[in-house]
């Protein structure tokens, strides 16, 4: 009669409702709910990370007489002495060699993947070959957008005398906009959030509504 | 002619009944105090002219038959002896009209002059009522003052004079130049020179230090007959004055009768009295003024008036022999001082107040033949036409000055005349004395000049009349102007006559002539009083003038130093400068007296100003209030509060609030799920009739993949976020599972194996086996792992799915394939919320990702539209857009009741 399934709708539902206990205020089975999740999750990637790297990629390997693998091996083993004083100098070895190439991927990939390609789409927006306007001035809304929300950074600009005047006017003209085309942005990331609690919440009202519509036919209600 | 009966007042020069003790006229004593008016006279022999106006020089020679056991005589006034102390002179009573006077004086002298030995020196000579012997004989003063017998006759004191081996230099000098000088049968002018000689007699006595000690009333007798025998003599020397030069010496002898108190030493003098009625009245008020001031004219020296011109400073005219001519400056002030006077004087040739005899003597400036300068300055200081001058007055200039003013009369050249005044001044030039004094005050320098004696030690009020150069009409304005400093007198240039100028005049210019070298000194000494005497007139502190300066520099080769700009800032301008002074107080006193402004610099240069802050330092309450809570706080220890489960209160009205939004949201979600199971109809609450291209084109990028096709799937979401993305990873997966292509799963976290595992599984087509798809599981590293992913030379991937709800994770997924070597299109399903990170990849002209599928809406368009099915998103859409009205409804109720409120709240 109650299945595994059945088990771990019953468990899902009770952990659903502590956690949203948390409307009634910060309470232990709030806390519980959240240990348990926080805790399963851990565990979870742990398991994961032991399994999925150290034995199969590690010792694995080291099995299969690829001793390549004992520079990761080091470097991870000094990374772990971070945590322990008067070794902890040690671990800036690891520490630095994964800063080092995760920063140059990065910078790699952010001005490759990124700024040049979203620069260049953006000049390119300009190109007035389309025949419809409404591209052309979807491409004059990205330029002017761009552009003045780059502006609204800008903290530079002094007022001075003369074209200084000028473009320091000009440049507080365009932060405005910006500042416009930012609130736009940031409106719409607030409406994706609201639109994301509200389908988890959709998610896990729906997940009750199962639930106990399942118990009430295994209860027979 | 003066009768004996009459006395001549000596202050004012009229004539009184010989009784009279007063006169009629001013009220002066007629007779002196210590000399009876009717004293018996002798018609001894005339003493020469020195003698009788020298009285000490009587009572200096003695008597070569003096008894030893006689009063000795006190040695003389030697050169070089001043005589300092004159309080123990003694004053002879006034009531010493007779032979009186004489046991007064006797009695006042003290009892060392009768300490006579037997050899002439001092002895005890017991009461003082107790004359000597040689005193009760009837002698005569020679007798008395003399060493031996004291010849009879005429001859009597040359008798009594020793010879010249005897006689020392100096007594020598004092020998008549004329032993034999006639008689005279004026007994009026006689007696006259009487008075006056009697006078410097007395003056002598009274000094007990140095001059004659006459203690007897005998002694007396002999001493007034020998005086009215030198009297004779004197009378007949002087019978060639006029009468009104008489007067003159009659009123310097009035002068020298009060200063002889205090002085040791007797000048010489003319004294004669003139008559009353050739007196002149001003010469009379001179006269009178003279006796008023008495000793303060020996300070003060009057006007010169020198070739037409009055110089009542001494410094300013040239000196004799040196040719330099007085500093322009203080010349200018000194003659601007009276220039007034000078002009008109030169302009008229005469004075206002002078009388006409000296009006006639005064060149004027026709005389000159040159216009007077409008500067004050004498353009023309030629001596007067020689031959206007009466012959007394040439009688009594020196020769040596008669012969170089005489041709040429009138010199247009003023350097020529300069040096010929220099010249005549050379007898006056050597009167100076031989060391002067370093002085600073022209006064001073003055009283030097009169000072000078035979043993410099003369004061000025015994100068003689001819050489102190006094103008009558200008005497009294030239000692009030000589007193203000404002012009100094000068003493006069002319000069008597080799025989009338006395010897120790004649030795002084002897001296000084021999003393070539020191004819600098005075001058240089005029100069400084001068220069003193220009400050002080001056009202402005002196300019100095550097242009000169630098002229020379470059003349000498001297290059001008660079002033730096700091010190040129600190120069004063000219206009500051001149305001300061003008602020400047006027120093009174010191060697600065007279000058403004004497430190300029210290009104240039800027002054470190000590600012006092006098504002109250009272602290308002609220301040100190302000002040306390910060200190306390401060010093308070910082705790740091850790709300306790279930101890965060809020108030009722927020969580009245908040309950309301919870019940409501959930009421209408709940509703919304639970209508379709009670009524067994969706609600229908949406509409999926809009265009979703994102979703589009994912639709078309999975419709492209073949059965053969690998697709990498990356599942970048947790539990938190599977309840939105399993809903696209089901619909998207299932199409690509449709499709039949091969799907590779990977992830960078380590829960997304578990979040595939779970998606999977129910996407397994019928016929799957274990393995249907791959799963490499979990990569570290993430975007190093992401590139190396990509980048493995042995990926034969199609397409990259990417499922996170992550930003960073998306973007390594999108910026890593597009590196060189890689070029894998790449699809998105997103949460909702990451959809404007998204956008700028896709919806821009970068089209860096195939298609973006968002949100729980983006499923149900998915599923509903392009697949056709409807799915569970489908189902959770109406709860979705029940979820959206009811958020939508409270914020507007908030914004009813809060809006207005909030709105007030602002505007207060």
């Amino acid at each position: 009669m109650f299945s595994p399934d059945v088990i771990g709708m019953g468990v899902g539902l009770v952990l659903t409702l502590m956690v949203f206990s948390y409307l009634i205020g910060d309470n232990p089975l709030y806390r519980l709910a959240l240990y348990l999740f926080v805790g399963a999750v851990i565990g979870y990637s742990l398991g994961i990370v032991v399994r999925e790297v150290f034995l199969i990629k590690v010792v694995g390997r080291l099995l299969d007489q690829n001793l390549g693998v004992l520079v990761p091996l080091v470097l991870g083993l000094l990374l772990l002495s971070k945590g322990i004083s008067g070794m902890s100098r040690s671990g800036a070895v690891p520490l630095a060699f994964l800063v080092g190439v995760g920063t140059a991927v990065a910078l790699g990939g952010a001005v490759l993947g990124t700024i040049v390609p979203q620069v260049a789409a953006t000049g390119g927006v300009l190109d007035f070959r389309p025949t419809t306007g409404m591209v052309v001035l979807r491409g004059l809304l990205i330029v002017i957008g761009t552009v003045c929300t780059l502006m609204a950074f800008n903290t530079g600009v002094q007022r001075g005398e003369g074209l200084s005047a000028l473009w320091g006017s000009t440049v507080h003209l365009l932060s405005r906009v910006g500042r416009l085309f930012l609130i736009c942005a940031l409106a719409t990331a607030f409406a994706g959030a609201v639109t994301t609690a509200l389908t988890v919440f959709v998610g896990r009202s729906d997940f009750i509504v199962k639930t106990v519509i399942r118990l009430g036919e295994l209860l027979g209600i | 002619m003066v009768s004996e009966e009459s006395i001549r007042c000596p202050m004012c020069g009229i004539l009184n009944p010989a009784d009279n003790v007063h006169c009629e006229s001013c009220g002066a004593r007629l007779e002196p105090l210590n000399a009876p008016l009717n004293a018996p006279r002798s018609s001894d022999k005339p003493q020469s002219d020195r003698d009788i106006n020298s009285g000490y020089s009587v009572a200096r020679m003695g008597s070569a038959e003096e008894p030893a056991d006689q009063m000795p005589l006190k040695g003389p006034s030697l050169p070089g002896s001043a005589v300092e102390d004159t309080s123990r002179s003694p004053i002879p009573s006034a009531a010493s009209k007779s032979g009186d006077w004489l046991s007064d004086l006797r009695a006042s002298v003290p009892d060392e002059v009768y300490d006579l030995d037997d050899t002439g020196r001092p002895a005890d000579v017991g009461e003082g009522d107790k004359l000597p012997g040689w005193l009760d004989d009837d002698i005569s003063v020679a007798d008395a003052i003399s060493p031996g017998p004291a010849p009879a006759g005429d001859a009597v004191f040359d008798g009594l004079m020793p010879g010249d081996g005897e006689l020392p230099d100096w007594l020598q000098e004092m020998r008549p130049l004329d032993d034999t000088s006639p008689d005279t049968d004026e007994s009026g002018d006689s007696d006259d020179v009487i008075i006056s000689q009697r006078e410097s007699i007395f003056a002598v006595s009274d000094d007990d230090s140095d001059g004659l000690e006459l203690s007897t009333e005998d002694e007396w007798k002999g001493t007034e007959a020998a005086l009215e025998r030198s009297a004779a003599a004197e009378v007949s020397d002087q019978v060639k004055l006029p009468d009104w030069l008489r007067q003159t010496a009659s009123t310097g002898a009035d002068i020298e009768r009060q200063n002889a108190v205090d002085e040791v030493s007797v000048e010489p003098g003319v004294h004669a009295e003139g008559d009353a009625d050739d007196l002149p009245e001003w010469l009379r008020e001179v006269t009178q003024s003279v006796d008023r001031e008495t000793g303060d004219l020996a300070t003060k020296e009057s006007p010169v008036f020198r070739d037409g011109e009055r110089f009542s400073d001494p410094s300013i005219l040239p000196h004799e022999g040196t040719g330099v001519e007085p500093d322009a400056v203080s010349h200018t002030n000194a003659v601007e001082q009276e220039g007034r006077d000078v002009r008109v004087f030169r302009e008229t040739g005469q004075l206002s107040d002078l009388p006409d005899w000296i009006d006639r003597v005064v060149p004027t400036s026709a005389d000159y033949g040159t216009k007077p300068a409008d500067d004050g300055m004498p353009e023309s200081t030629a001596a007067p036409e020689l031959t206007n001058l009466p012959d007394w007055l040439r009688e009594i200039m020196p020769t040596e000055v008669s012969e170089e003013l005489r041709p040429p009369s009138i010199q247009a050249d003023s350097d020529t005349e300069a040096a010929q005044q220099g010249e005549s001044l050379d007898w006056l030039g050597g009167t100076l004395p031989a060391a002067a004094p370093e002085v600073t005050d022209g006064t001073q320098l003055v009283s030097d000049i009169s000072d000078i004696g035979p043993t410099g030690t003369v004061r000025a009020g015994s100068t003689p009349e001819m050489a102190s150069g006094r103008e009558p009409g200008g005497l009294g304005s030239a000692l009030e102007e000589t007193a203000s400093s404002d012009a100094v007198a000068r003493p006069a240039l002319e000069s008597p006559e080799s025989g009338e100028v006395p010897g120790w005049l004649r030795d002084l210019v002897s001296s000084a002539q021999s003393q070539g070298s020191r004819k600098d000194e005075p001058v240089a000494l005029a100069s400084e009083m001068q220069y003193g005497a220009a400050v002080r007139s001056m009202d402005d502190a002196p300019v100095f003038d550097t242009q000169d300066d630098s002229g020379l520099a470059t003349a000498l080769g001297l290059s001008q130093a660079d002033i730096p700009e700091w010190l040129e800032a600190l120069r004063p301008d000219s206009e500051s400068l001149e305001s300061d002074l003008e602020e400047e107080p006027v120093e009174i006193g010191g060697i600065l007296d007279g000058l403004r402004g004497a430190l300029p610099t210290a009104s240039a240069m800027e002054t470190i100003h000590t600012h006092v802050n006098h504002e109250s330092i009272e602290t308002p309450d609220s301040t100190l209030a302000r002040a306390q809570l910060l200190q306390g706080l401060l010093a308070r220890t910082p705790q740091v509060t850790r709300s306790a489960p279930g101890q965060h209160r809020t108030g009722s009205g927020i969580r009245i609030g908040r309950w309301l939004v919870v019940l409501v949201i959930a009421a209408v979600v709940f509703a919304t799920l639970i209508w379709p199971y009670l009524t067994g109809v969706s609600p229908q609450l949406t509409r999926l009739q809009v265009e979703m291209p994102g979703a589009d084109s994912v639709f078309g990028f999975v419709n492209g993949l073949g059965p053969s096709d690998i697709v990498l799937v990356a599942f970048e979401y947790g539990p938190g976020e599977a309840e939105e993305l399993d809903l696209l990873a089901t619909a998207v997966l299932g199409h690509i599972v449709a499709q039949g292509s091969r799907i590779r799963i990977v992830s960078t976290r380590p829960e997304g194996s578990a979040m595939a595992v779970n998606v999977m599984e129910p996407l397994a087509p019928d016929d799957a086996g274990a393995g249907w798809y791959d799963h490499i599981g979990y990569r570290p590293g993430g975007a190093v792992a992401i590139s190396q992913l990509l980048s493995a030379s042995d990926i034969d991937t199609a397409a990259v799915l990417v499922l996170t709800a992550n930003p960073s994770v998306l973007r390594w997924w999108v910026e890593q394939s597009r590196l060189p070597g890689g070029n894998i299109p790449v699809a998105a399903c997103i949460g909702a919320g990451l959809e404007p990170v998204a956008g700028p990849y896709f919806a821009g002209g970068a089209q860096q990702l195939a298609g973006v599928v968002s949100g729980l809406t983006g499923a149900a368009y998915y599923e509903q539209i392009l697949l056709g099915v409807s799915g569970q998103a489908s189902h959770r859409l109406d709860a979705l857009a029940a979820g959206h009205l009811a958020v939508a409804g409270l914020i507007v109720i908030g914004a009813l009741i809060h809006g207005p409120g909030r709105a007030g709240r602002k505007g207060e």
